[in-house]
């Protein structure tokens, strides 16, 4: 999508890379975004997600 | 799970100042450059392609959709990359945790895409027609702003009025209609997000075994509702993706018109003819404003033409100048079609005076400079003082440095023409254009600019458009045209014994010369 801007492709190659470092800066921040999100579930019930996928948990306390 | 989370946010801190600072300078830096590429294309277009592209709508591209695309470029595209990132790795946190769960939300959600992006084909258009709408506006409210003076000095025009409130209307209706259409799309997008929770806690709860389903299920309503953080986001910045792809339509537009036709090869040195060689010119496919018209200009001579009001003068010049090519002959420059040379290195051998003085909102010395903004200062004034308007700059209190206004009205017409001039010593090019340059100045002024004239074209080639026909008496070759065609050339003298036409209108100027009131 990023790719697809006119601002971009007007840039030379070098600001173009440095522009892509940007792009990649942020999908790291999303992903970690999604991760803080995950991490905010209950810790209760996420050392049981962490159990239940790796199978060591086997029995539901409800 | 504490030192995880402080980590993280470490981590977000850094990458986010980092993808910050990157895609702000890259984009600002893109978006300048864009706009320069722009801003010689539409130099290097024919004046025919301005019947369409007209000043409400290039101010438009320049400005508001460079700035939606700058913004999309700048934050938005960014934006939803990460939060893309953000439903990926929950939702791999999903499929790891209750997978049909994770199945279910990704085609509800995949069915949900397919409808946006429905929706935003029907919106994109919508903000085609707004934007189309606003550039007219634009262009009005330009025409109305510069008319002022008028209104205030006739009152407003009941049609000038009625069309300002017309553009408002529009303008109001177009955005209405676009919020009209956004509005329901995005509360159904928004309801097909949520209802994503639903539909995996459903899979969920149908295809996870007995035994730990119930609290696996709980996990997975808790990541998909979370989730529904990033795909808002997404959803909400749609509308600046879309308004994106509006602008870069309209900016694909302007560089996808055809540009004059430029040649390979550029101009030699030192004075060389002009030719007109049967050329017919229109302005429109079913008129000409020019008909088989055939003349020579040899160096350093000086060209008048002359004939009543529509007879074709003005568009001699905007053929010499390329506004515009022929539509057929040629014309040629040392013998040469004037289409087979470089546009700028063939324009930079004229310098025109045209019949309104063009002047920037900037300084009297930018002013002056245009195109040479490397002259010294001493060239500077120069060029002012052979322009007689030197000692007048310096009566301004800022002098060189003074604001001209918008369009050069701080200044009276004379002062106005004077600068221009001086532009045109300053270019210092072998060929002249003066376009009825004094037909509405005081005596005053006329006189100064006269003087102005006679020593900008001594040594040149000069073309001149003029209805005042003292200032032709003097002329090598007067062309005399009426309806586009060429009736007769050749001196004052021969001119008068032999063209009709030449010896009229030379009547008629004697005639309201001698008028007194």
């Amino acid at each position: 999508m990023a790719n697809l801007s006119m601002v971009i492709q007007a840039l030379p190659r070098e600001a173009q890379s440095r522009y892509r470092a940007a792009v990649r800066w942020r999908t790291l921040d999303g992903a970690l975004f999604g991760l803080a999100l995950f991490l905010r579930l209950p810790p209760y019930c996420l050392l049981k997600h962490i159990a239940l996928a790796f199978g060591t948990y086997r029995r539901c306390l409800f | 799970m504490l030192v995880l989370i402080l980590a993280i946010t470490g981590a977000r801190f850094f990458a986010g100042k980092r993808w910050l600072h990157l895609a702000n300078t890259t984009t600002m830096e893109g978006g300048a450059r864009l706009r320069q590429r722009l801003l010689r294309h539409l130099i290097s277009l024919p004046h025919s392609a301005y019947q369409d592209l007209h000043a409400g709508k290039i101010g438009q591209t320049l400005s508001e959709d460079m700035l939606w695309l700058e913004n999309f470029t700048a934050q938005q595209a960014l934006a939803t990359r990460g939060d893309l990132a953000a439903i990926a790795v929950m939702l791999t946190a999903v499929s790891v945790i209750a997978w049909p769960a994770a199945l279910a939300a990704a085609v509800v959600w995949a069915f949900g895409l397919v409808l946006m992006a429905r929706a935003g084909t029907r919106l994109r258009h919508h903000m085609r027609q707004r934007a189309g709408t606003a550039a007219t506006a634009a262009r009005d409210f330009l025409e109305y702003a510069e008319g002022m003076q008028v209104m205030r000095a006739f009152g407003p025009a009941g049609n000038d009025d009625a069309r300002f409130a017309e553009n408002v209307s529009a303008l109001r209706a177009r955005f209405n209609e676009i919020v009209r259409q956004s509005t329901p799309a995005a509360a159904i997008a928004l309801g097909i997000a949520m209802s994503a929770v639903a539909t995996g806690a459903f899979a969920a709860i149908l295809f996870l075994p007995a035994d730990n389903g119930a609290l696996r299920t709980a996990a997975a309503i808790g990541l998909l509702t979370a989730m529904l953080v990033p795909a808002r986001a997404i959803l909400f910045g749609s509308n600046i993706s879309n308004l994106a792809q509006v602008a870069t339509e309209a900016l694909l537009k302007i560089e996808s018109t055809t540009p004059v036709c430029e040649g390979r090869v550029k101009v030699s040195a030192g004075p060389a003819p002009l030719a007109f060689e049967n050329v017919s010119f229109g302005y429109s496919h079913d008129q000409n404003a020019l008909k088989d018209v055939s003349f020579r200009a040899e160096p350093r001579t000086l060209t008048a033409i002359v004939g009543p009001s529509g007879a074709g003068k003005t568009s001699i010049a905007n053929l010499l100048l390329r506004f515009w090519d022929v539509s057929e002959g040629r014309i040629t420059l040392a013998g040469r079609d004037i289409r087979d040379y470089e546009v700028r290195s063939y324009t930079d051998r004229f310098a025109p005076v045209l019949q309104k003085p063009m002047l920037f909102q900037d300084t009297i010395a930018n002013n002056i400079r245009l195109g040479r903004p490397d002259v010294t200062e001493s060239d500077l004034h120069a060029a002012a003082r052979a322009a007689q308007i030197h000692q007048r700059i310096l009566t301004f209190p800022d002098g060189y440095d003074t604001l001209v206004g918008a369009s050069g009205n701080a200044l009276s017409g004379g002062e106005r023409q004077r600068i221009t001039i001086s532009r045109a010593f300053l270019k210092n090019a072998d060929i002249v254009i003066l376009d009825e340059a004094t037909s509405a100045l005081d005596p005053e002024n006329e006189r100064e600019v006269q003087l102005a004239f006679e020593a900008l074209a001594k040594g040149k080639t000069v073309f001149m458009i003029a209805h005042r026909l003292s200032t032709v008496v003097n002329a090598d070759n007067i062309l005399v045209l009426d309806q586009g065609e060429l009736v007769a050339q050749g001196r004052h003298d021969e001119l008068l014994l032999t063209a009709p036409m030449y010896r009229a209108l030379w009547e008629n100027y004697r005639a309201i010369s001698n008028w007194t009131l």
